[in-house]
């Protein structure tokens, strides 16, 4: 079976580069080419490639948002290139992590390539989804939250700015994502979700739903202990007792 | 601000010295000079009577017994230590008061110095009472030398006028210890001050260096010469000619302030056009100058950052083609300079706050070393889209800028002199 490969890289020259050096070889197929960070998500999400030729300074998202956006454990192999960056690189040699540094010779990238098709015959190694994990960590120390879901629908995959959803329900394992009249779906848990979004954004209130703080209008208390958070746009939700206090606290 | 406390164990130090200097003296005095040691003491009267004023608040302590002046009295060593700790270490308490009075009131210069000294003298004598006071209680409580006065007032008299000089010469010494303290802390926080701006404009500089030869922009133009050396070697040739003319204007630039508008017109040509054939035809560029803008003075590779953050953060991130217009204009003694692109802007807050990477703040950075107040930076999102950056800079031509022009030359010599 041929090595689905997509390429990342904002300059077209880049990207022609690689597959002038791929499009030799009877093992690789490329399925496609991205010239942006947002493209690179979707790309993924939806040819699900095998490898990804991943360069870091990219518009819109760089490598490493792209790798956070679509979730490490969700990342095919990577090889990353960079034209500069020291501490990026820094970071791949700690990790052991492939890595080009441009302008490469076409043996060192053969080099890459190879090592990629040996990996990928034996199967991702197991620890490198925690590699990966360690090295964006030690990259961006500061917690980095989501800014855009990938929502899958109807065949096409689209990208929604996490600061666009009004409020979040749980629904079994996927998880409902309100933005303004339409509703989204994504196959994900809340306790998950919450992690990857700002705490300062958004707030569980219920053990099923969780709300973007900008959108609250006003909370009602009733005398029997029930809380409803009324929305801007009206809708009400109803937040149980454990959660009012967490969002006292966000207020406060 | 952090007091210090050095400079107290330092005053301590110094009471301390005087008191023990203090007391030697007047233990010589008593002993070697005035009254020298006889195996027995002599009769109770004579020389000076016993105290006769009316009872004192402080009586000395009873188990003593001795009176405290008169033919028996004795300097013992003790008795000198005693005494004259007790004269000195009060200056200790007295030093923070004068230094208060002295912050309080400081002495001026220029016509008003008179009057503060005489504020002074006057702060003074009302000091130099309180501490006769004081000796008056000490010296009748520890015994101190002093003939019997008919009342405590006319002991503090004695002891005013008996120390008026050496207390007045310590106020003033208090006073003008403060003072070189004061000129000296001065002094070092001048210093402390002239190497942090050092500091700073080195950084700048070298912050400077690093964009001008942003290895970034190198690399990926090496990558892209690599890939276009395939397909077309005419375009790969010209790209790499004009990275070299790149190279070599900044390599002549370093340390250079100001450029004429002439020559950064075409290192930003040179500049453009290598990132043209990086993006393909997704950059347009309109250029709009006005001749007699030409000979104009402006800071080295001012535009460079300018329009690479339109690329970067405007134009790249559009899927269509993307137009940058570099404009200069000369109104009178202001140039304008400008560019604006037609890329997405800065949707998430208004531009002026969120100045995009290092680029900008070095310019701007850049722009008030120069010309501090005289110069305006505008960076503002266009209603149809894209950011707009007006630059408006005194016009000076190369021969009204001759500082500059030396600072061009020492440059040259030695360049890296100017890198800090």
């Amino acid at each position: 079976m041929k090595i689905r490969v997509l390429i990342a890289d904002d300059e077209p020259l880049a990207r022609e580069r690689i597959r002038r050096f791929l499009e030799t070889d009877p093992d690789i197929e490329i399925r496609g080419e991205c010239g942006n960070g947002l493209e690179t998500v979707a790309a993924i999400e939806e040819i699900r490639p095998d490898l990804v030729f991943l360069d870091i300074q990219m518009p819109e998202l760089d490598g490493f948002g792209v790798i956070h956006t679509v979730g490490v454990e969700r990342m095919p192999a990577i090889i990353f290139i960079t034209a500069y960056d020291q501490y990026a690189v820094k970071a791949f040699e700690t990790h052991a992590l492939d890595y080009l540094l441009k302008p490469f010779t076409r043996e060192r990238f053969q080099q890459s390539l190879d090592w990629a098709k040996e990996t990928l015959a034996k199967g991702l190694p197991q620890n490198l989804n925690q590699r990966l994990m360690e090295m964006l960590r030690e990259f961006q120390p500061a917690p980095r939250y989501l800014e855009r879901i990938i929502v899958k629908s109807a065949g096409r995959i689209q990208l929604i700015k996490s600061d666009d959803a009004d409020w979040f329900q749980a629904a079994g394992n996927y998880i409902e994502i309100h933005v303004g009249s339409q509703t989204h779906m994504i196959r994900e848990t809340m306790n998950h979700l919450e992690t990857r979004l700002d705490p300062a954004r958004f707030q569980r209130i219920h053990r099923c739903t969780m709300v973007n703080l900008d959108r609250i209008q006003e909370i009602h208390t009733y005398f029997n202990n029930e809380y409803v958070v009324i929305l801007k746009d009206g809708t009400r939700l109803n937040m149980s007792r454990k959660y009012k206090d967490k969002l006292n606290d966000v207020f406060n | 601000m952090k007091k210090p406390v050095a400079p107290w164990f330092l005053v301590l130090g110094i009471y301390l010295f005087l008191a023990l200097l203090s007391a030697g003296q007047s233990y010589v005095f008593f002993n070697l000079i005035l009254q020298p040691p006889s195996p027995s003491p002599p009769p109770p009267k004579g020389g000076f009577p016993a105290d006769s004023g009316p009872p004192m608040v402080d009586k000395p302590p009873p188990e003593s017994g001795r009176p405290h002046t008169g033919k028996d009295f004795t300097m013992t060593a003790s008795r000198a230590l005693t005494l004259s700790l007790s004269e000195w270490l009060v200056w200790l308490g007295l030093t923070p008061v004068v230094v208060t009075i002295a912050r309080r009131f400081p002495i001026r210069g220029g016509r008003y110095w008179p009057w503060d000294l005489t504020k002074h003298l006057g702060i003074a004598f009302l000091c130099l009472i309180l501490k006769a006071v004081y000796d008056a209680v000490t010296t009748l409580w520890l015994g101190g030398p002093i003939p019997p006065q008919p009342s405590f007032f006319s002991r503090v008299l004695f002891c005013l006028s008996t120390r008026f000089h050496v207390n007045l010469l310590v106020y003033g010494g208090v006073l003008g210890g403060y003072y070189i303290f004061v000129f000296y802390q001065k002094i070092r926080e001048r210093e402390k001050k002239t190497a942090q701006l050092e500091a700073q404009l080195a950084q700048a500089q070298l912050q400077v260096l690093k964009m001008q030869l942003h290895p970034h922009f190198l690399f990926n133009t090496l990558n892209a010469i690599s890939s276009l050396i395939y397909k077309d070697a005419e375009a790969a040739d010209r790209m790499i000619t004009n990275l070299s003319e790149l190279l070599r204007y900044t390599l002549d630039n370093i340390g250079i302030q100001e450029t004429p508008l002439r020559e950064e017109i075409h290192f930003l040509q040179r500049y453009l056009e290598i990132e043209q054939t990086r993006f393909h035809d997704r950059l347009t560029i309109r250029y709009d100058i006005a001749p007699d803008s030409l000979d104009a003075m402006v800071p080295t590779m001012i535009f460079q950052p300018l329009v690479e953050n339109s690329i970067r953060h405007g134009i790249a991130k559009r899927a269509s083609a993307g137009i940058l217009a570099i404009q200069t204009r000369r109104v009178d003694s202001i140039l304008y300079l400008t560019v604006e692109d037609n890329g997405v802007g800065n949707p998430r807050k208004p531009v002026e706050e969120s100045p995009e990477g290092i680029g900008l703040v070095n310019t701007k950075q850049r722009l008030h070393q120069l010309y501090g107040s005289a110069h305006r930076f505008t960076m503002r999102n266009l209603p149809h889209g894209g950011v707009q950056v007006v630059l408006e800079i005194p016009y000076r031509t190369s021969a009204s800028v001759p500082v500059m022009e030396a600072g061009k030359e020492t440059a040259h010599e030695d360049p890296s002199a100017d890198r800090g």
